[in-house]
């Protein structure tokens, strides 16, 4: 199926992926279930699905829980992942489960470093991640987030911040849920992409809607 | 299953069959490389199959060519001897499968958030991220995330917030020297070999924790 990447618009434009949403490690949704065994019944099903398309997502199996993230190896979607993410729906479907978009969340670290140096090396080396693109590293076994390296240029909120990507309809929520809990709006400039918060005591934490609206 | 004892990570280590198996943030945990997805699939169904009479079902992560499996009595992470029990089915089933647990690079983050004395910024902390308290730390109800542990800010110059890197004990000096090789600086070695504080060439802070995987108590 075609190469050419697939927008998070254009992937809620298709048909059959209602409830999915685009988070930072890809197509992802959640459907709960009634153990592991259904879990894994389940399981058993997306991986024929997967093995026919060749695509094979990640998917995280709590005894109550599942969640499915698909994408390309580098980080894209395409129409390949279009149709896994139709397929295991129609699967879910088919085995009754129902979904609850509003439990899915990725997180970034946002590791600030000085202009000069790369410290890359350095988080790879003690986190045990492989480098990926030229500027992230991410946990072999996509257990643990991954974390994005960026100049230090704007003081004030730490050095380094965590971002939290949600589906677009749970951000401001979020936000508000955040802020009643003591936080500050730091900076809503790129609202409704982003919010910049900090914690009362002045740490930074993005929340991120924009993976899941992106044209 | 309420009522079981304990059993600290040591102890885990000493029953029979949980050989490759660590005791990391979150519970005890290993991966299976596998060869196919399919094949990954079908040993979760396995797992399934073979943990349902517990009553104690595992967190499992499967991946394209990896199969990952937690188990913890309490969302804390601590463990009793059913938790033994099921990493002893759950290695079983693997072998009958062909799969071996490789802890190589098997690892959980944790973050450790720094506070100003007399700041409690936890509530803040679980409402940004949709946590939960579990027992003092804030955690992924998913069990996806990486959890969060709030410390008063005593120790400057390695930033606010640092990062614990929970790996095998025995993997743990390798990490620490890799580290240190790609131009990282001890900051903390007082209480190596359960844990050494490094900073990154930019002062940056990351623990490598090597100790909760052979801790002595419960």
């Amino acid at each position: 199926m075609g190469d050419e990447r697939v927008t998070a618009e254009r992937f809620h434009a298709s048909d059959g992926v209602e409830g999915w949403h685009v988070l930072f490690a890809g197509a992802s949704a959640h459907w709960r279930t009634a153990s592991l065994a259904q879990g894994a019944e389940f399981a058993v099903r997306i991986a024929d699905a997967a093995t026919a398309l060749g695509r094979f997502p990640d998917v995280d199996l709590r005894p109550r829980d599942v969640v499915v993230t698909t994408r390309r190896p580098d980080g894209g979607l395409d129409a390949t992942d279009v149709a896994l993410a139709q397929r295991v729906s129609a699967i879910a479907d088919d085995l009754g489960l129902v979904s609850d978009p509003s439990v899915l969340q990725e997180m970034l670290i946002a590791v600030a470093h000085a202009r000069d140096v790369d410290v890359r090396p350095f988080f790879d080396a003690a986190f045990g991640y492989d480098d990926f693109d030229e500027t992230d590293a991410v946990d072999p076994h996509r257990r643990n987030p991954a974390i994005v390296f960026h100049p230090f240029d704007r003081v004030g909120r730490g050095r380094t911040h965590i971002d939290v990507s949600v589906p677009a309809e749970q951000a401001e929520a979020r936000v508000k849920a955040a802020l009643a809990a003591g936080g500050r709006l730091a900076d809503d400039s790129h609202a409704p992409m982003w919010w910049t918060l900090a914690s009362p005591d002045n740490h930074g934490i993005d929340i991120a809607a924009w993976t899941d609206t992106e044209g | 299953m309420a009522d079981t004892a304990r059993i600290s990570p040591k102890q885990f280590h000493d029953e029979p069959g949980t050989e490759g198996w660590h005791v990391l943030y979150g519970g005890a945990q290993t991966v299976f490389p596998t060869d196919a997805f399919a094949t990954g699939a079908e040993f979760v169904r396995r797992i399934a199959e073979a943990t349902a009479e517990l009553g104690r079902e595992p967190d499992v992560d499967l991946r394209e060519r990896s199969v990952a499996v937690r188990t913890a009595m309490n969302p804390r992470g601590r463990l009793d001897e059913v938790d033994a029990e099921v990493a002893r089915r759950v290695s079983t089933v693997g072998r009958q499968l062909g799969l071996a647990p490789d802890s190589s690079r098997l690892q959980t983050l944790q973050i450790g958030v720094a506070e100003y004395a007399g700041v409690d910024t936890r509530d803040f902390w679980r409402a940004a991220l949709g946590y939960e308290d579990v027992g003092g730390v804030l955690a992924d109800p998913l069990r996806r995330l990486p959890r969060l542990w709030f410390y008063e800010l005593a120790t400057a110059g390695r930033g606010r917030t640092h990062f614990d890197v929970a790996v095998p004990n025995e993997r743990a000096q390798a990490r620490v020297q890799a580290a240190l090789a790609a131009g990282g600086r001890l900051a903390l070695g007082d209480d190596a070999p359960y844990w050494w504080g490094l900073a990154s060439p930019d002062n940056h802070g990351v623990d490598i924790a090597g100790w909760g995987d052979v801790h002595e108590g419960v």
